[in-house]
């Protein structure tokens, strides 16, 4: 997809240049074309300001952004993170987990669970199984019901994690593995990857990834993480 | 108000209570109606009002100003619901709720879309809702099922479990369109039977769908409208009591399973680029703005096709062909493999409906040597998942010819079709076409489960034995099958078993050009709109913070700031605009950086926008307006117009203080450099020819209006090595030494002109330049253009006189001198954005003649266009092409780079470069520079409509009309009504016209007698003016068509082209059945040969007078102006004189085009009843019986 993206920008500044009286602009694309960081390749600042509290984000083929904390909302099952990204977007996380996406390509609202998904520290290897209830609003599918499963995973799990999470860390870090079975009017959805440790003096969800679609998986990461301990 | 609202829902509990709604007594009741807040935001309403388990799925936003607009909507539909009273007695029963939809009902997301989020106040309500659990279906009997949501569930699936659905489907009669309104304020629209199935979105909980059958009639517009007035009301289960039908249904009993989910129809590229199967096309096109390349190769034909969509019943592109069988020659490129170059055009003559196939003609290398030249007739219809094509070819696509020349009865000429014409070509002729033996061609695509795949079969027409340059291609099979991998939505992969014997591959990349976007990654981050600015200056500060406010504008617009001028309470700008396609985005830009900056003080701007000097438009700006836009959600009824655009002018004010701010003068050279490209594809000298480099500009003001600019290019890399091949000329090489200019000089200066440009006033225009004015001419030259404001027309006239200039691109020059120039005329139809600039006047070899270039241009600047030349050379002095002809692709820099820029690019497909109908390429065009005059360039978006974008309080009371058919569409439909009309003309006026026409025939010999003695001299001169009338006619109805005199002349004129399409059909089978002889062939008037090769060229009826009838008989009675016919009848008098035919054939020909233009006029009018055409010995005239 990189290649592609990078060779469809090249043969776009090349067939437009063409007939270019005024080639700031094209010659401006190619060179973030070929960069290697900078704003065409993350919207991610060097230095974010430290005042906030940052989400790092990543989607296959978009690139890469921070969400900053705007509102802690009290929850009885947990306390709910409402995070904006700076293109209008809106997410939702309770314990780690996407509780709701509004402006998002696939907007959730409307999740509940029952039982309520048990604490971190509580979830065991054997696992535990609950119903999660949501809305997906891209095709407007209301009411999906999945049986979920979650367990706590021994060592890193079987995916490709973001670059950024070093693989030092990544091993520090609990995990856990939540399944979910295809819903009425869904397609099942990959499984979701949480990774438990210490951030900020409290130990949080550092790590996940997420799909809101088969297709739409968010990599979520505290940003920055620090070096603390488990 | 506030009142009401419960009284009613508890008398419809009482209602329900005891019948068989009963279930429906525990629909969910509205929770809450919350008093509203004057004064504060939506988000912090829901805040407050918000409990756990809060849904607000169906949150309902009310303003009471937007009752009155939703009133007209609902008068609207219940006229559109006349035909059908129980329907409409129940719609007339709703109430008018004010409802507005919002973007979406997440406070915590509103509160960082503040322009998403209005401010309520007195007027505003809130209607707070528990999740609605029910969907309706409604139809136009007023018939309505209400159904419990189930998850999973799409339309089908609820008008399936409906009685009443059942019932229709039984006859025949289900729905074939669905409207959606769901709880939160969307609609939507989906095709559900068979032929028209679409992937769709379920409907949510307290959906209504509104499910009309096929033969209740109602239009598309009026079931648009309806789901909009529904949209605005309660879910169902909340409404439907005490507004309840009298035919409510309850069923709980929806199917266990929900069907599989509908899909799109799948569109995909034959192996020669149209949308089709393999070796054959389909009737299917794609949408417009659609854009394809595909390449595909099976043994010996490798093709690269292009191919474009620029009106949705129309599909144009071009092709290169390598022949790997074939060489060019030794006198050519004898290494060289054969290519071909070849031009495609498909038009879609019925759109398919439930009955219907879709209908499309198509011709295959019209352009090019026609070695490949094809035309087809092929229709589909689609099942679901299959989709099924039959067509009749002709050409190379029928080598089989197992239908001997079924156009034969149209005359001799069409028994036969000649041979291609390799090194000539290019003559776009009907001569030859639909010529000879036609073969059946056609087969069938299934969509797999597997959604990125489709299978193809088909029945092959060409049995390849007659392959170009006499070879034979050995073939076991008339079968062809595929099979097609969507690799990405961009790209398919396709491979097939063709002929029997040969595998095929093709490559196919294709995009949406009107979907271009480039996100402005590399622009500069616009700040945030504040409601009260932190860091307005102030109005007496120093000069250098107004300097700075000035840059500040310049690095967000890449305007340059002239001056600002603040005068009480308005600050005026004055600015040099680029030539941005997006303009109003750049405006806005600028809005933002002036109203975070500005003083607080200032409650209006006024942009002044020049280019090249020239004042050309003016925007004042309401600034409270303006923000309150950009920062809260406003009810269309109560929003104001916050921009005010104007003809610019060139000063700021009258009454001029001096300004804040003045840029000094600027006379330093600006240079600019980048890189260059070019190409040339399809040559015997190599498929691709093509030079890299690096050009540079440099650019010198004098004055605003005049400067000088020089260009300068490097070529660095190249294949020009093999660049031998110098294409033959009959004229003055004016463009062929295309090798000796691009090869002599490494380093050239294609430009180097002094230009000056002028505002005449009054909307004239004027310019003035001279010097190397382009890559292969110098000269002096002026233009003038005349642009009103906003106008549609614009007429310029340019004229030039240039020498060619030497290879080298240097200040030496050659020895060829002309004078060239064109008056020009500017015409954007209104008409599908099609845009029209046709010219006259001298090319560059001497010729004289004139240009077309029609284009369509999409909403976001992108273009698909042709263009066609023909002067007075003859297509033999011209060569191989005949005439100048090309497409094109025109594309702003802005929907393809990460950072804004001015320009557009040009991608010209032109098969040959020849020396006639040559143009001066000039650099610098007024209408170019005045575009900011046309209402067009400012509705320009760089964000594409997806139709996915919702924003709160979007208008959505608009009355829709049904949108006008296109006259293939028109005449189809109508040719039903037309028979019934002509089934109903009555005994005696057939034979009141027989008489008339036998009557004629008495007096045949004798008016042949006087045009025998009437030849020659002004007689041929008369007959000649009159024998060319009809064709006048058509193109005069044709424009008034285009809506150029208003709507009555275009609806007449539609009538008068249909009738005419008739009339011309009509006779046409009446000559082949009558067969009678022309006066000149001297066999007399009695003389019938019906029903032979060439009987549909014979005498009767006159098809001139026929026409000139049919095209004038809607004209003389919309306008009643009888003395149309007389005009009509004089047409008669030219085929008469030239002795091409009897009294009785031109009296015949005018019954026949008066009646049909009468029945045609009148069913356009939407007259009903009978027809009574009357014929008596002193008129004719038709009424309608009621």
């Amino acid at each position: 997809m990189r290649l592609l993206s990078l060779l469809a920008a090249l043969l776009a500044a090349l067939v437009l240049c063409g007939c270019a009286s005024k080639g700031a602009a094209v010659v401006d694309s190619i060179q973030a074309a070929f960069a290697t960081s900078g704003v065409s390749k993350t919207a991610i600042p060097d230095r974010p300001d430290p005042r906030f509290r940052y989400l790092r984000v990543e989607v296959e083929g978009f690139v890469p952004g921070l969400m900053v904390l705007g509102y802690v909302d009290a929850d009885p099952l947990g306390s709910i993170e409402v995070w904006y990204s700076a293109t209008r977007e809106t997410l939702r996380l309770q314990n780690g987990r996407v509780l709701g996406a509004t402006g998002t390509l696939h907007d959730w609202q409307a999740v509940t669970w029952a039982p309520a998904p048990p604490a971190w520290g509580d979830v065991t290897a054997q696992g535990s199984a609950f119903v999660r209830q949501r809305d997906a609003m891209v095709g407007s599918h209301f009411g999906i019901r999945e049986q979920m499963r979650l367990s706590a995973w021994q060592g890193l799990p079987p995916i490709a994690l973001a670059q950024t999470l070093p693989s030092a860390k990544a091993t520090s870090y609990q995990w856990y593995r939540e399944s979910a079975a295809a819903g009425a009017g869904d397609a099942a959805l990959p499984d979701a990857w949480f990774a438990w440790g210490k951030h900020l003096g409290e130990h949080t969800v550092v790590y996940s990834q997420q799909c809101l679609a088969p297709d739409f998986c968010l990599k979520l990461q505290r940003w920055p993480l620090l070096e603390e301990a488990l | 108000m506030k009142r009401s609202r419960l009284p009613m829902l508890r008398s419809v509990a009482l209602l329900l209570s005891g019948t068989a709604l009963g279930a429906l007594a525990q629909a969910p009741l509205p929770l809450a109606k919350p008093p509203v807040i004057p004064g504060e935001r939506l988000s912090d309403w829901l805040l407050r009002n918000s409990t756990a388990g809060s849904d607000f799925t169906a949150l309902h936003w009310r303003v009471n100003a937007e009752r009155g607009p939703q009133e007209q909507l609902r008068s609207a539909v219940l006229q559109s619901l006349a035909p059908w009273p129980t329907m409409a007695q129940w719609v007339a029963g709703l109430p008018v709720t004010g409802r507005l939809a919002l973007a979406h009902a997440d406070a915590r997301w509103l509160q960082g879309s503040p322009q998403d989020d209005p401010v309520l106040d007195n007027g505003h309500s809130l209607v707070l809702l528990a999740r609605p659990t029910q969907v309706a279906v409604l139809d136009e009997r007023g018939k309505m099922c209400l159904l419990p949501h189930r998850a999973g569930f799409f339309a089908k699936d609820y008008l399936r479990a409906c009685a009443g659905e059942a019932q229709r489907q039984a006859h025949g009669d289900a729905a074939d369109w669905v409207w959606m309104a769901q709880p939160d304020g969307r609609v939507a629209s989906y095709g559900v039977a068979p032929w028209n199935a679409q992937a769709q979105d379920e409907p949510a909980p307290g959906a209504w769908l509104w499910a009309p059958s096929r033969s209740s009639a109602v239009t598309h517009a009026s079931s648009g409208n309806l789901a909009r007035f529904l949209a605005t009301q309660l879910p169902p289960e909340l409404l439907l009591q005490g507004q309840g039908l009298p035919d409510i249904s309850q069923s709980a009993d929806l199917p266990q399973s929900e069907s599989p989910p509908m899909r799109d129809r799948e569109l995909s590229a034959s192996d020669w680029g149209e949308i089709g199967l393999l070796q054959t096309p389909t009737a299917r096109m794609e949408r417009p703005g659609a854009i394809r390349m595909n390449l595909t190769a099976v043994w010996p034909y490798t093709r690269l096709n292009v191919m474009l969509q620029p009106l949705d019943w129309l599909e144009m592109g071009f092709r290169y062909t390598d022949i790997a069988n074939q060489l060019y020659g030794p006198e050519i490129a004898g290494g060289q493999s054969y290519k071909d170059k070849s031009l495609d055009l498909k038009l879609r003559l019925l759109q398919e409906d439930a009955v219907t196939p879709e209908l499309a003609l198509g011709l295959r290398d019209i352009g090019g040597t026609g070695l490949f030249s094809s035309e087809y007739l092929v229709a589909n219809k689609r099942w679901g998942n299959w989709d099924a094509s039959a067509g009749l070819g002709w050409g190379y696509m029928a080598g089989r010819g197992d239908i001997s020349a079924p156009l034969a009865f149209l005359g001799e000429s069409f028994k036969t079709r000649g041979a291609a014409d390799v090194g000539q070509g290019g003559t776009i002729s009907g001569n030859g076409m639909f010529r000879g033996n036609a073969a059946v061609f056609g087969g069938v695509q299934w969509h797999s489960p597997y959604k990125n795949l489709i299978l193809k079969a088909e029945l092959d027409g060409n049995d390849y034995s007659r392959e170009p340059f006499g070879t034979i291609l050995p073939a076991s099979s008339p079968f062809n099958f595929g099979a097609v991998y969507r690799y990405s939505p961009y790209v398919d992969l396709s491979a097939a078993w063709e002929r029997g014997n040969r595998l095929a591959f093709g490559l196919t990349l294709h995009a949406a050009l009107d979907k271009f976007d480039a996100p402005k990654l590399l622009d500069p981050a616009l700040p945030r709109v504040q409601v009260r600015p932190m860091a307005a200056i102030d109005a007496s500060a120093a000069p250098q913070v107004w300097a700075a406010l000035a840059q500040t504008l310049e690095k967000y617009t890449d305007w340059k700031v002239l001056e600002i001028e603040q005068e009480f309470n308005t600050l005026s700008l004055r600015a040099e605009a680029d030539a941005a396609v997006f303009m109003q985005e750049r405006v806005q830009r600028a809005l933002v950086v002036l109203h975070n900056q500005a003083p607080l003080s200032v409650t209006h701007f006024v942009l002044q926008l020049q280019q090249r000097g020239v004042a050309l438009s003016a925007l004042d700006i309401n600034r409270s307006e303006w923000v309150a836009q950009q920062t809260q959600a406003q009810a269309p009824a109560l929003r104001l117009n916050a921009q005010q655009l104007r003809p610019g002018t060139a000063t700021v004010n009258a009454t001029r203080e001096a300004p804040v701010y003045q840029k000094p003068t600027d006379h330093s050279i600006q240079a600019e450099w980048g890189p260059s490209y070019s190409q040339s594809l399809g040559g015997p000298d190599g498929f691709v020819l093509y030079e890299l480099g690096l050009q540079a500009s440099l650019e010198q003001h004098y004055t605003p209006n005049t400067w000088l600019r020089a260009n300068f290019n490097a070529r660095l890399l190249d294949n020009y090595a093999g660049f031998k091949y110098d294409a033959p000329s009959n004229l003055p090489r004016v463009r062929t030494y295309v090798r000796e200019f691009v090869t002599t000089s490494r380093v050239t200066m294609p430009i180097l002109q002094l230009t000056h440009v002028q505002e005449l006033g009054g909307g004239h225009y004027a310019s003035l330049y001279g010097g190397m004015l382009e890559d292969m001419y110098a000269g002096v030259g002026g233009e003038w253009l005349y642009r009103p404001w906003q106008s549609k027309l614009a007429f310029g006239v340019d004229a030039n006189r240039v020498r060619q200039r030497d290879f080298a691109q240097n200040f030496a020059m050659r020895d060829y001198t002309v004078n060239t120039g064109h008056a020009t005329v500017y015409w954007d139809t209104g008409w599908n954005d099609v845009q029209v600039k046709a010219s006259a006047g001298q090319y560059l070899a001497g010729d004289t003649g004139t240009t077309l270039d029609v284009k369509r241009v999409f909403r976001n600047g992108t273009a698909i266009g042709a263009w066609a030349t023909k002067t007075n050379v003859s297509a033999e002095q011209f060569g191989e092409g005949s005439f100048d002809k090309g497409i094109y692709l025109s594309i702003p820099f802005d929907v393809m780079l990460p950072k804004s820029a001015p320009n557009t690019a040009a991608l010209v497909w032109q098969p040959l470069t020849r020396d006639g109908g040559a143009r001066l390429s000039r650099s610098v065009s007024l209408f170019d520079l005045t575009d900011q005059r046309s209402a067009r360039n400012w509705s320009m978006s760089s964000k594409p409509n997806s139709g996915k974008n919702f924003v709160t309080g979007e208008d959505r009371s608009y009355v829709e009309q049904e949108s006008s058919a296109n006259l293939w569409q028109y005449a189809t439909h109508s040719s039903a009504a037309l028979g019934k009309g002509i089934a109903g003309i009555p005994g005696s006026t057939w034979a009141w016209g027989g008489a008339a026409i036998l009557g004629a025939s008495l007096l045949d010999n004798q008016v042949d007698q006087w045009a025998q003695n009437h030849q020659g001299g002004g007689w041929d001169h008369a007959g000649a003016i009159a024998n060319s009338l009809p064709t006048a006619l058509a193109l005069g109805t044709g424009l008034l068509f285009t809506g150029l005199a208003g709507d009555d002349a275009a609806i007449a004129a539609r009538s008068a082209l249909t009738a005419a399409a008739y009339t011309v059909g009509a006779n046409l089978l009446t000559k082949y059945s009558v067969g009678r002889a022309r006066p000149a062939d001297e066999l007399g008037n009695s003389s019938f040969n019906g029903l032979t090769s060439t009987a549909a060229q014979s005498s009767f009826a006159s098809n001139h007078v026929a026409t000139a009838f049919a095209l004038l008989t809607p004209f003389a009675q919309q306008y009643d102006k009888p003395w149309l016919y007389a005009l009509a009848a004089s047409s008669g008098l030219g085929r008469i004189q030239s002795r091409e035919h009897w009294l009785s054939d031109v009296v015949a020909g005018g019954l026949l085009g008066y009646t049909i233009g009468t029945l045609t006029y009148e069913q356009q009018r939407g007259l009903k009843g009978n027809v009574r055409l009357s014929a008596t010995t002193s008129s004719v005239s038709a009424d309608w019986s009621f």
